[in-house]
């Protein structure tokens, strides 16, 4: 663009950081190979979402936890360059790890001084099996950490709903309960996509575009899903 | 039963509706989606088009009215996307309507403002000309007392070669007074609209707003507001844009308050923009940005955007080290070329005053060879610019190197008048040299001298 004056817009980091459930009950019915492709499905929406916002750059990482937590991807990658490596499921259900571990990549630094809200994205199947009130605690000591946009997605019936809804912190959201892949895929395009929109331009009205999302799925399209079942 | 596949939206592949016009729409893929609802691909009996399908919750009957008014409006107008029709089905809890596609050549705002080499063809003349037809189609909706209220880089699209513009989501536009929800984005809304003040409701004095911010990114490539009191934020979040939008804006280059100029070195992007924007522009985005913070009646309107947008247009002159496009003042000074910091080497300048009545504008054309005169030049006051059409060309002598004239490309003739008092002819297809003191009368009781500088 060496024909107009200036450069690129200036714009802040938006951190996004998946939380995935990688315990072994992930690992029943294939549901932890339909997160792998919900996710892949979702990158090139949130590609087009880092683009419609010019202010933001977006980076993602993503924690994964079972018997306890560890960084599947730990260096904040731009989303151009983004690509997904599967997870496996195994063991136990430890958020609590998990929280711990971010709560770490959410203080300054190694944040940077200034950026647009973080965005955490939960994904779990189960009940957590260690002190996850804690973990949360101490995201919530994070001058980052109790500013990010948070979103919750609870697979089939099992999922925890109490514990999403403490994770959201936000009285007029609801975690996003899936039952099946086609929800799972149209969950995750929506959680990445417009918790980016959000973070990136906050409207007047406050997080209101994240409450009541389960209608912007597909759940209305008439005629029933082979898939229906895990 | 025709057989559908998913398409990742609400409506699948292969789903036939139908129109409030009994035309029968068959949905191919899903093209996008956004806050209020997925764009979807559709097969029609006049080929393919677009559709736009809401979100349930936002399917509501108050919505279906301003579609139904929005409709009943259409003219026709080539700079938008209009709703043409509306399609519903009673097993679906949503509707939607049905518009033409954009066409390929017109690309997103985001783009430009990211630098995307996909806009790289984009040039200041390009840019200005974009300005103009933003400017002039959202004057089209506001002098028919419809307001846009959603004004963002999100809904204009624009052709990086030409600078034509096409202005979608147009189902948020209402008649004036009337409500329809949407509030938009922090960045683009008038600060009143921000702070909620009682009684406020975004309208044409709002879109006023949001114009010249939408005007300022895609000239500056910044924020008005986004100076050194953004950097001091940590966060930028609600709180944040409420105070840097709302309750204390201040303009990066508000000529008293200059606590919120921009950083250099970090904000270097609108120091090198601003730099070398002229002074008809800066002013009128000085006084939005500063009396018409608190004064919407104090805002640019779309008319002096169009003036000075105009006159910036036609004293576009490339530099003679560089070749690089220069936005200079209208009758004002050379500049130092934004690229390679030279003086600009003005050429001649016409000096044109237009219409026959006691209004009469008078426009300054700078003379480069390959500079065109158009039917706005000779009007008063123009409806709309059109690039389409020149009527006149600065060309170059066919054999005397140097020497240039002005081609009439119109369909009518001109008359020079000569400082001897001698006149002549000037038939369509014929040129008139250019020489500093030429009289020209263009037809239409327009006339033009051509000035040194």
């Amino acid at each position: 663009m060496s024909d107009i004056p200036g450069g690129p817009m200036a714009s802040r980091p938006l951190h996004f950081i998946w939380l995935l459930d990688c315990s072994g009950s992930m690992g029943i019915n294939g549901k932890i190979t339909q997160l792998n492709y919900a996710i892949r499905e979702a990158i090139p929406e949130m590609r087009k979402a880092a683009d419609d916002n010019p202010g933001a750059e977006l980076l993602v990482r993503a924690v994964t936890f079972s018997s306890g937590a560890s960084w599947h991807l730990a260096a904040p990658t731009a989303i151009q360059d983004f690509t997904w490596e599967d997870v496996y499921a195994h063991s136990t259900t430890d958020l609590g790890a998990a929280l711990r571990l971010t709560s770490e990549a959410l203080k300054t630094p190694p944040m940077p001084g200034r950026a647009l809200r973080p965005v955490l994205a939960l994904v779990s199947d189960g009940l957590p099996t260690d002190d996850w009130r804690s973990g949360l605690r101490d995201i919530d000591a994070t001058p980052w950490g109790k500013r990010a946009v948070r979103v919750a997605i609870g697979i089939g019936e099992d999922a925890d709903r109490e514990m999403l809804k403490e994770f959201l912190a936000n009285p007029e959201q609801e975690p996003l309960r899936v039952k099946n892949p086609k929800q799972l895929v149209a969950a995750i395009r929506w959680a990445s996509t417009v918790a980016v929109a959000t973070a990136s331009t906050p409207a007047v009205e406050g997080d209101k575009q994240l409450a009541t999302p389960m209608d912007r799925t597909p759940t209305i399209t008439a005629g029933a899903s082979d898939d229906d079942v895990w | 039963m025709s057989s559908t596949q998913g398409t990742g939206g609400m409506l699948d592949a292969g789903t036939r509706l139908t129109t409030e016009r009994d035309e029968q729409v068959t949905v191919k893929s899903l093209l996008g989606f956004g806050g209020q609802g997925e764009v979807y691909e559709v097969d029609t009996p006049g080929g393919p088009a677009a559709l736009k399908w809401y979100f349930p919750q936002l399917a509501d009957v108050h919505r279906w009215r301003i579609l139904e008014a929005l409709v009943d409006r259409a003219w026709g107008d080539d700079r938008f996307l209009w709703p043409r029709t509306i399609v519903a089905d009673p097993s679906r809890e949503s509707f939607g309507y049905v518009m033409d596609l954009r066409p390929e050549r017109f690309h997103d705002l985001p783009a430009l403002l990211r630098r995307d080499k996909a806009v790289a063809a984009a040039t200041p003349r390009s840019l200005i000309t974009t300005a103009l037809n933003t400017v002039e189609a959202y004057k089209t909706l506001h002098e028919q007392g419809i307001a846009y209220r959603d004004i963002s880089w999100g809904n204009v699209f624009f052709d990086p070669d030409n600078g034509d513009v096409l202005v979608c989501d147009n189902d948020n536009a209402v008649v004036e007074g009337e409500s329809a929800g949407i509030e938009g984005t922090m960045n683009f809304m008038a600060p009143e609209l921000v702070r909620r003040d009682q009684g406020v409701k975004p309208g044409i004095q709002t879109d006023l707003h949001s114009l010249a911010v939408l005007l300022f990114y895609l000239l500056m490539n910044h924020h008005p507001f986004d100076g050194a009191l953004e950097l001091r934020i940590h966060c930028l979040d609600e709180k944040a844009q409420r105070k840097l939008y709302g309750t204390e804006p201040v303009f990066v280059y508000d000529p008293v308050r200059t606590a919120n100029r921009p950083v250099p070195g970090e904000q270097d992007t609108v120091i090198a923009t601003w730099g070398v924007l002229p002074q008809v522009l800066r002013d009128l985005f000085i006084k939005t940005f500063t009396e018409g913070l608190t004064r919407p009646g104090e805002r640019a309107r779309e008319s002096e955007w169009r003036d000075a947008l105009s006159a910036v247009r036609d004293a576009i002159v490339p530099c003679a080290t560089c070749g690089k496009e220069n936005m200079t003042q209208p009758d004002g000074a050379a500049p130092a070329c934004w690229k390679c910091r030279r003086p600009v080497d003005l050429p001649m300048r016409l000096e044109l005053t237009a219409g026959k009545g006691k209004r009469r504008p008078q426009r300054h054309i700078r003379l480069n060879r390959g500079a065109e005169l158009y039917p706005h030049h000779l009007h008063e006051d123009p409806e709309r610019h059109d690039f389409g059409t020149p009527i006149g060309e600065v060309t170059p002598h066919p054999t005397t190197p140097g020497r240039f004239g002005l081609t009439n490309r119109s369909t009518w003739s001109w008359r020079v008048r000569r400082a001897d008092g001698s006149q002549l002819e000037v038939p369509p297809g014929r040129t008139a040299a250019l020489r500093p003191g030429l009289l020209l009368e263009l037809g239409d009781g327009a006339e033009a001298v051509v000035r040194e500088r």
